[in-house]
């Protein structure tokens, strides 16, 4: 729990929306403003969680009810491959970076990115890279059936031939590459750039899990792009890294699962980082109460990431010598997360009243996702608990994992990313989106990650394999996948109803136009205009707390009391 | 409007009490335009994130060819002859071009900028004499990277040093023409530590590659 700041601190002499003359602001290159890039980030994401979103819901239509044959056997592990990359890392990841880019120098009080000219660069190298990806289907020979892992028979090209697997891989290597040097910026600015008082003690749970989730793609990421090089090297260039024994010099094809697992496990985890970051922020100002305690939800923050690290091999088959150190591992990282989870529900019954202000609004739009957000990472942290358990064994690879790694790092994840985005949506781009739509897609994604994900348990239970592309009727699947492929048409929905309402409230500003401080935050992205000048801020409130705006509303509700 | 809170009426600024804390103003401090506007320490700290990211490429390709190597019968290949004549003249020059690159910081730091772009001129001569004997020695390897996991292994380390050094020669470039425009001082050397550090970086990258290539023998079960 954080202590009351020793003094009053001093407000702004003026409303700096009075001294901001605003320069216009270019979209397109080279815009080096890391609100543009942040934003056309997202934009970029967002498209690809609608063809990651399209592609799961073909991939459930065919698994919706027994003997159906809505695509083929090939196609519907090539869908299952194209689903995972570009859900991971054309949109979740992507994502992330993108709202990281445009809100951490607005909560640290900068006026800009260490490297601006970089973030740029790391833009349109995604882009680049993400359009290579989304390709690769299309070329010739480009059938890659073996799911988002890349795993055998991906190296051995007299398997699987084509360009197709070779323009996916160089496309995730762009992205990655892109990727890392993108949050080395954010590292930098959140370490360098901090606002006078701003310790890194006090900094925003946003900032700080960004910071984490950016220390741990600093390493995760280099040993995807090498993992990625080796199999290009040895798909292209006849390499033998990953090829099985052959006599005089062969490699050994376990080393790539083990090498992707090394970096997407934790790569997983960062992802969700900034969504825990998110709630950490929505709840304390909505509920008008402190967060429970800043320290400890850092604290755990900081221990998922390392933990994040311990338990990469329980996704590998065939690690048999090491398995209960993973599992162990796998359980380990769960529970700064139920930490994370308590201290926010904490916050909710026990954190201490904010002085002055408004009263509680709990039923906005963004405390709705955010508790819905809850919500589901309590069913993921029971699912993975689990996960763990099962280490090695062969329940390991049945719908149960399909159920727990889509709540987590799916559902949500995806839940922080659009509560991310309706609470700073004014912020960035000046207006509100809709109350109502923002209700309603907080209802449909929620309820729909629910009905989509808990019969996955039951799968589970019933032992339904990961890449069943079919089943009988006499199986007992049919009832559970038919709820499940209601809830991801549910999701799907959710997901174009927030995009309506982005685009009408933002793209056509039907959105009602939003103050400075629309919702009377505590962080340092609440003391500019909506939408920030392009420098940021004329002014800033010195720090003396993790809450300055809140420190500076309750000198102003003393001062009125006496 | 932009801050909630009350603001103070017109009127001539208070004197500064104890107790009533100074505004920040950012725009006095950054200009991004400006590199020297930077705040200390952000450009080392920014080359010290890439080199750690490469740490763990490193890292990877040699636990790579570690798990490879203790898994076969024989290795490396018997087609592979192992020579160590090149890779012990670029590593001399290695070791040159470290004590080259130190001059260049240290005269750097002390001013003296007619030294520091003779190191300069002097490390970039070293890095190139490096690059070339490298490339040299994988033209003489007489294996492809296709031949078998040794030759994958070994393109690959001595590509990933190959990569850093001409990354290395043309950052060095660089801060030359700078240091001979006089953009660096005892006050303001940022970029040059930055670049000093990533070509001491390639030399602990090119001992790691001798070690693992050319110390730790071949075996044969």
């Amino acid at each position: 729990m954080t202590d009351t700041p020793p003094e009053a601190p001093e407000a702004p002499e003026e409303p700096a929306d009075e001294l901001v003359e605003s320069p216009p602001v270019t979209p397109w290159p080279p815009a080096t403003d890391h609100k543009v890039i942040g934003t056309l980030f997202v934009v970029f994401a967002y498209l690809f969680l609608i063809a990651s979103g399209v592609i799961a819901a073909v991939m459930r239509a065919q698994l919706s009810s027994a003997d159906l044959s809505i695509v083929g056997r090939a196609d519907y592990h090539q869908f299952f491959t194209m689903h995972g990359v570009l859900g991971v890392f054309g949109f979740l990841a992507p994502v992330w970076i993108g709202l990281a880019t445009a809100l951490v120098p607005l909560q640290i009080g900068s006026s800009r990115l260490a490297f601006p000219r970089l973030q740029a660069l790391t833009l349109w190298s995604t882009i680049a890279g993400g359009v290579m990806m989304a390709c690769s289907p299309f070329v010739k020979g480009g059938k890659l059936v073996s799911g988002w892992t890349l795993s055998t028979p991906i190296p051995d090209r007299t398997v699987v031939p084509g360009n197709g697997p070779d323009l996916l891989i160089l496309g995730l290597t762009v992205v990655a590459f892109a990727l890392l040097l993108a949050v080395a910026n954010l590292l930098v600015t959140i370490v360098k750039l901090r606002a006078p008082g701003l310790t890194l003690r006090r900094a925003p749970m946003f900032s700080w899990s960004v910071l984490v989730a950016g220390a741990v793609l600093l390493l995760a990421l280099p040993v995807l792009i090498t993992g990625l090089v080796m199999l290009f090297v040895d798909r292209h260039y006849g390499g033998e890294i990953f090829r099985g024994f052959t006599g005089n010099g062969g490699g050994n094809p376990n080393i790539w699962p083990r090498l992707f697992w090394f970096a997407a496990y934790p790569t997983l985890w960062a992802l969700l980082l900034p969504a825990l970051g998110t709630a950490a922020e929505i709840i304390p100002v909505f509920t008008r109460r402190r967060l429970f305690s800043h320290h400890r939800a850092a604290a755990a923050i900081g221990a998922i990431g390392v933990l994040a690290f311990a338990g990469w091999g329980s996704e590998v088959q065939n690690l048999s010598r090491a398995r209960v150190l993973f599992a162990l591992g796998a359980l380990a990282v769960l529970a700064p997360v139920a930490g994370v989870l308590l201290n926010l529900l904490a916050t909710v019954a026990r954190g201490r009243k904010q002085v002055g202000g408004r009263p509680p609004d709990t039923r906005s739009a963004p405390m709705l996702l955010a508790v819905g957000f809850l919500t589901v990472v309590a069913v993921g942290l029971g699912g993975a608990a689990i996960s763990a358990l099962t280490t090695g064994t062969s329940s390991h690879r049945n719908y149960w994992q399909v159920a727990t790694q889509h709540t987590l790092f799916f559902g949500a994840a995806t839940l922080g990313v659009v509560a991310a985005i309706t609470y700073w949506a004014p912020k960035l781009w000046g207006r509100h989106l809709s109350d109502k739509g923002g209700a309603l897609a907080a209802l449909l994604l929620v309820g729909g990650m629910h009905l989509a994900f808990l019969p996955m348990f039951v799968l589970g239970i019933q032992d339904m394999r990961v890449h069943l592309f079919t089943y009988d009727s006499g199986d007992g699947f049919a009832p559970a996948n038919l709820v499940s492929t209601a809830g991801t048409m549910v999701i799907v929905l959710g997901v174009v109803v927030f995009a309506l309402d982005l685009v009408v409230s933002v793209v056509a500003g039907k959105g009602r136009r939003a103050d400075g401080d629309p919702w009377q935050g505590n962080t340092l992205e609440w003391a500019t205009s909506s939408p920030p000048p392009s420098h940021n801020f004329d002014r800033l409130p010195e720090v003396r707390s993790e809450v300055p705006l809140l420190d500076l509303r309750t000198a102003a509700a003393a001062e009125a009391e006496g | 409007m932009a801050v909630t809170a009350p603001t103070r009426d017109a009127g001539p600024p208070a004197a500064v009490e104890p107790d009533v804390p100074a505004l920040h103003d950012p725009a006095s401090t950054a200009d991004p335009t400006r590199p020297s506007a930077q705040p200390q320490g952000t450009t080392v700290l920014g080359m010290v994130l890439v080199l750690a990211a490469e740490g763990m490429v490193l890292g990877v390709l040699i636990a790579v060819y570690f798990t490879i190597k203790a898994g076969s019968p024989l290795w490396p290949a018997s087609s592979v002859n192992v020579n160590t004549y090149i890779p012990t003249v670029v590593s001399i020059t290695a070791a040159m071009s470290a004590c080259s690159v130190g001059w260049l910081l240290v005269s750097t730091k002390h001013n003296d900028q007619r030294s520091a772009f003779s190191a300069s001129i002097l490390s970039v001569v070293l890095g190139l004499a490096m690059a070339n004997g490298q490339w040299y020695s994988l033209t003489q390897a007489g294996f492809s990277i296709g031949d078998h996991a040794y030759g994958s292994l070994f393109y690959l380390l001595m590509g990933l040093h190959l990569l850093h050094l001409v990354a290395g020669i043309v950052m060095l470039i660089v801060v030359g023409g700078q240091t001979l425009a006089g953009h660096f001082g005892s006050d303001d050397h940022e970029p040059v530590s930055a670049v000093v550090y990533f070509w001491q970086f390639g030399n602990v990258i090119w001992s790691l590659i001798i070690l693992v290539l050319f110390l730790v023998g071949p075996h044969a079960q």
